[in-house]
């Protein structure tokens, strides 16, 4: 049995008066790609910004239950948010280049941590960082061009390398496809199954058949409630629940 | 009765043509105008001579000095506080009556006409602070005057980064300060820059509020507390007591002359900036 990483317990998340998330309870194991889906407005986006804890930049917003990353709990009201987020890393739905060269979309975070001391060692992690996520043959000859002329499957794959370049424990992906095409969607799924021996993985995502494809567990959320949660063959065999099987099936959401 | 919608279309694109059209010759006038007037004026001696016969005779060099003087010292002053308010604004407090009541302070301090700010620099600095006539009132009041557009254009300009770079800088661990410095200021530094820019060229020109507070002394002002004329002053002074039109032509050739290069320089560097940037 693998470890668990993240521990959430009873967790409810409000908007103001309205709530986005009930309830909920979930391991997320180390190593193991985590699947959430569900309709829109279930929450999913809401719990991955209470992983990272960026949903403290929205104002009016109320948390209540735990979450604890390797067994320590990260909604406690002084927590080190920053240093948080460079454990826990985050790629949007959409893909955000920053205005600079691909090279410096990289390079400037870590160089800011100071983590790799020297300018070759950081060469070298941009270098790994975009091979890892499987960009590297298509840009290493114009590193130094801006990156916002990357097209939209390189600029996800862009953004996941810069996640990747902090070094982080977890990372979260919110529907990270919604936008490619089936090629380049494809090299992203393949990209996050050689990448998960590393690193944790929530995904996020409206298509079943990815979850199907790419995760280990799968959790369905359906009106801010955890709805069922397993292993993925068994969840999309053999669902629990109904409406579980009314999702996967197509019949609404 | 029915209008022919492509008639309409024609008519109304030569009418906005025409008040273009308007506004260029108005500016295309003016210009060229002054340019008539004093360029035949013009001279390096001209320039780098002192003022004879209160303006009569010599040149403008301590009305260059002068201007450079009281323009700096109100851009050292407001552009920190303005883009520091602008960021505060912005970055730090979220929208509410606060917020609300410093932008509204800061548009009734764009609306003060420039002459009841002249007063007020006189009564505070001049008088109560005891700097006297001087290059520092001086500055410190066109600061004041300023300061309004450069909030005004540095909020719009922050207010235009998109939120999603902040997201970003925020998921990749990045303090806020880290953020708005190596992020969200970059990218809305063009449009900093044209505020100040436009400050730079109001308070070159500008008479009412340096009459009242940095004098008119003819002398090289060599400290901050010496007296000296601006250029506008010095314009303002020779027309009115019709001491030397030609004179006055001349500085006003000056005058129109050092704001298009403060224009040209700052929008090349704005483009080798932008350049390196993207
Ligand atoms: N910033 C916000 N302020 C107020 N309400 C919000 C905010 N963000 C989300 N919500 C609300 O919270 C609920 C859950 O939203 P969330 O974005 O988590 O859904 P989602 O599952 O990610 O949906 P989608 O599949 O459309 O991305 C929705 O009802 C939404 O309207
Ligand atoms: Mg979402």
């Amino acid at each position: 049995m693998l470890p668990v990483k993240i521990q959430v317990r009873e967790l409810t998340f409000h908007y103001g008066s309205h709530c986005a998330i009930q309830g909920l309870n979930l391991d997320i194991y180390q190593g193991e790609i985590l699947g959430l889906m569900g309709p829109a407005k279930s929450g999913k986006t809401t719990f991955l910004r209470v992983l990272n804890r960026m949903c403290d930049l929205i104002p009016n917003v109320r948390i209540q239950g735990s979450v604890r990353l390797d067994d320590e709990e990260i909604l406690a009201p002084h927590y080190d948010v920053d240093s948080l987020r460079r454990r826990i890393g985050m790629v949007f739905a959409k893909p955000v280049p920053l205005p600079r060269s691909i090279y410096e979309n990289l390079a400037f975070a870590p160089r800011l941590q100071k983590k790799p001391q020297h300018r070759d060692d950081l060469a070298e992690l941009v270098e790994n960082s975009l091979k890892a996520a499987q960009l590297w043959d298509e840009v290493k000859d114009r590193l130094h061009d801006s990156a916002l002329k990357l097209s939209g499957g390189q600029q996800q794959r862009l953004c996941l390398a810069r996640t990747l370049a902090m070094a982080p424990e977890v990372i979260l992906l919110d529907e990270p496809t919604s936008g490619l095409d089936p090629i380049s969607t494809a090299r992203i799924e393949e990209t996050l199954t050689a990448l998960k021996k590393d690193f944790t993985i929530v995904l996020v995502s409206n298509n079943t058949k990815q979850i199907a494809r790419c995760s280990d567990k799968v959790a369905f959320l359906l009106m801010s409630r955890l709805v069922e949660y397993g292993v993925t063959p068994e969840v999309f065999m053999v669902p629990k629940q109904k409406e579980t099987d009314d999702y996967i099936s197509g019949r609404f959401g | 009765m029915r209008v022919d919608p492509l008639l309409t279309e024609r008519l109304v694109k030569s009418l906005l043509w025409c008040l273009t059209g308007l506004t260029i010759f108005v500016l295309i006038f003016i210009i060229t105008f002054i340019a008539i007037k004093g360029l035949p004026q013009l001279s390096l001696s001209f320039l780098w001579h002192d003022i004879e016969d209160m303006g009569r005779a010599g040149g403008i060099f301590p009305t260059l000095v002068s201007t450079l003087y009281l323009t700096l010292i109100a851009l050292v002053v407001a552009s920190p506080l303005g883009v520091g308010s602008a960021i505060y604004l912005t970055e730090y407090t979220l929208e509410g009556w606060v917020t609300r009541l410093i932008r509204f302070g800061a548009e009734c301090l764009a609306g003060v006409p420039s002459i009841i700010l002249g007063l007020f620099g006189f009564v505070l600095f001049v008088i109560k602070l005891n700097f006297g006539w001087s290059m520092l009132s001086g500055g410190l009041s066109l600061a004041i005057m300023i300061l309004p557009t450069i909030i005004r254009t540095s909020e719009e300009a922050l207010k235009a980064v998109p939120k999603e770079y902040q997201d970003v800088c925020f998921s990749l661990g990045l303090s806020k300060w880290q953020t708005i410095t190596r992020v969200v200021l970059p990218c809305a530094l063009p449009g900093i820059m044209t505020g100040i820019v436009l400050s730079i060229g109001r308070s070159i020109g500008e008479t009412a509020v340096v009459l009242f507070t940095a004098g008119a002394s003819l002398r090289t002002p060599t400290s901050l507390f010496d007296s000296g004329r601006s250029m506008a002053v010095h314009f303002y002074i020779l027309a009115r007591e019709g001491l030397s039109m030609p004179n006055a032509y001349g500085t006003a050739a000056i005058l129109i002359i050092s704001i298009l290069l403060i224009n040209i320089t700052a929008y090349t560097l704005m483009q080798r900036f932008l350049r390196k940037y993207q």
